[in-house]
């Protein structure tokens, strides 16, 4: 163990340090934090326009909802349209806003830079309208590439103090109002040649290119190996005392955002939903009750018989519902702890595999929505996939499956703090 | 009266604890403003506060975040793990008066 705590602090920390405090990474992170709300509500307004019910409902309330979905429909997903459907205008104008406030440079002429970088490859006008194509989470990678490069070239032009020369006499405040259209002026001029020549060159928009060459990559990612590492890498950093569902989920936004916006195209045009990794997976099927899937453990805690468990489970059920579980964590402790970490690590590695047959085979319906990862886990996981009932059934499996998992390894646990605790109160009643 | 910041990933979990450091205070009769944010917002918040308490989830922030604070001679620290996951309010307010 203090081999392995060595290995922590001397091999991973360092990494950990390094991609926690990247700031493009950083920056992209809290980008998307900016843009959720919008994605949040607007994937709450599509239930407007897709009713929770098949189209040949006998109910009563859901034949008079789709059949009044059906002929509102145009009406109904505007709300959506604006919101999640042009999610990368948000995404673009964020990020640029917040890596700019890394630099110091202002964070407002970022997000505008940005967004006009964005718009200017991803967005050209066709027939006098602007096509929302590359708008959706299709344009998201695209979105990273023009966001940077546009605060990084506002960072160069202040270091190097690239500025209009005035002739003497030019009061410094009308120079300065020229300054302010360096950045604009080389960000039109480097970007739409690009996008001219890769156009004329490959025939496809530059949108189009990133997502041709991030095609495997996003194939890759919506594999069961890759979800597998990538909740054992969030849990071991977990296991280390570090938030590791942060650092893993930071570099996989990006993936959440791509595929949960191409499951809602394949909604609107009525195919199969392609996708099964989304941020509402992770959330409320891997982790539900926060990470290591632990809400089962907390449950376990609150008729425990060492005070200790106990009293974290009152601490921590609340929080738990909600899918926040530091008490657990840090309290009982998971952190460093062998017998409590293997079914850490594990439980949510079994959920991950269970849910990802359970929505591969369609027993459960794919995500197409995205509530907040707050959300108590049955709601939430029921949300994100239009109200169906096979998620909620499939969050109370999962429960009871990572329940079995902690079991074993908290009947040793409590049984070591049972004989602590009774050797405690044999020396306190001595003395 | 003095000021102080927590910083985990979400805001969400220092929440809970600045609840029972508020309790804490109360029942000391201290007067003391305690916030909890996301670690995104910490720049912008961070010259408003006396001293600054990270979750031990983000302690690897630590050192960029002192490097920012030094700016206004305010201390960056990381809360005790055990405290923090017992959600020891009395316990982490004491440690940070005292480094005040």
């Amino acid at each position: 163990m203090n081999q392995f705590m060595k290995w922590i602090e001397e091999k991973m920390m360092p990494v950990v340090v390094k991609v926690g405090n990247q700031r493009h990474i950083s920056a992209m992170r809290d980008g998307f934090i900016g843009a959720m709300p919008f994605m949040i509500i607007g994937s709450l307004m599509l239930i407007l326009a897709y009713p929770p019910f098949p189209s040949d409902t006998t109910n009563f309330i859901g034949r008079a909802w789709v059949s009044f979905a059906t002929k509102n429909f145009s009406t109904l997903i505007v709300p959506y349209n604006m919101t999640m459907q042009i999610m990368t205008i948000f995404i673009a104008m964020a990020i640029g806003y917040s890596l700019a406030k890394t630099y110091k440079l202002n964070p407002l002429s970022g997000a505008m830079l940005s967004l006009a970088a964005f718009l200017l490859v991803a967005a050209q006008p066709v027939n006098g309208g602007l096509p929302t194509t590359y708008m959706d989470g299709k344009g998201v990678f695209t979105s990273l590439f023009t966001s940077f490069y546009s605060i990084e070239l506002m960072r160069f032009l202040k270091k190097r103090n690239i500025t209009i020369k005035m002739p003497d006499g030019v009061p410094p405040a009308i120079a300065a109002s020229f300054d302010a259209l360096i950045p604009v002026f080389i960000m039109v001029c480097t970007l739409y040649p690009i996008s001219v020549i890769f156009k004329n060159v490959t025939g496809m928009s530059i949108p189009e290119g990133v997502m041709e060459l991030f095609k495997p990559l996003v194939a890759g990612v919506d594999t069961l190996p890759a979800i597998l590492f990538a909740v054992f890498l969030a849990h071991l950093l977990w296991f280390a005392g570090i938030h590791g569902s942060s650092i893993v989920g930071g570099i996989l936004t990006p993936f959440y955002l791509s595929n949960i916006s191409a499951n809602q195209a394949a909604l609107e045009a009525g195919g199969a939903i392609p996708y099964i990794f989304t941020q509402p997976f992770w959330a409320f099927y891997i982790v539900l009750g926060g990470s290591g899937a632990t809400l089962a453990l907390v449950f376990l805690y609150l008729r425990s018989k060492a005070s200790h468990l106990n009293a974290i489970g009152k601490v921590a059920f609340i929080p738990g519902i909600f899918n926040i579980n530091e008490p657990v964590i840090f309290g009982s402790p998971v952190v460093m702890n062998p017998t409590l970490g293997i079914p850490f690590i594990l439980a949510p590695m079994v959920n991950a595999t269970i849910a990802y047959f359970a929505l591969k085979l369609n027993l459960v319906s794919k995500v197409v929505a995205l509530p907040p990862w707050t959300t108590p886990a049955p709601i939430g996981a029921m949300w994100a996939a239009n109200w169906n009932v096979g998620a909620l059934l499939l969050v109370v499996l999962l429960f009871f499956v990572s329940g079995a998992i902690f079991y074993p390894f908290f009947k040793i646990y409590e049984k070591q703090l049972l004989a602590e605790e009774q050797a405690n109160k044999g020396a306190t009643t001595k003395a | 009266m003095k000021k102080i910041l927590l910083a985990c990933a979400a805001g969400m979990s220092t929440s809970l604890l600045v609840t029972k450091m508020e309790q804490a205070a109360n029942a000391k009769g201290i007067e003391v403003e305690i916030t909890a944010v996301p670690v995104d917002a910490f720049v912008d918040n961070v010259k408003d506060f006396d001293i600054v308490l990270l979750g031990p989830q983000v302690r690897f922030k630590k050192d960029d975040f002192q490097k920012i604070a030094d700016e206004y001679g305010i201390k960056v620290l990381v809360i005790n793990s055990m405290d923090y996951g017992l959600l020891k309010g009395d316990k982490v307010l004491e440690d940070a008066l005292k480094e005040l």
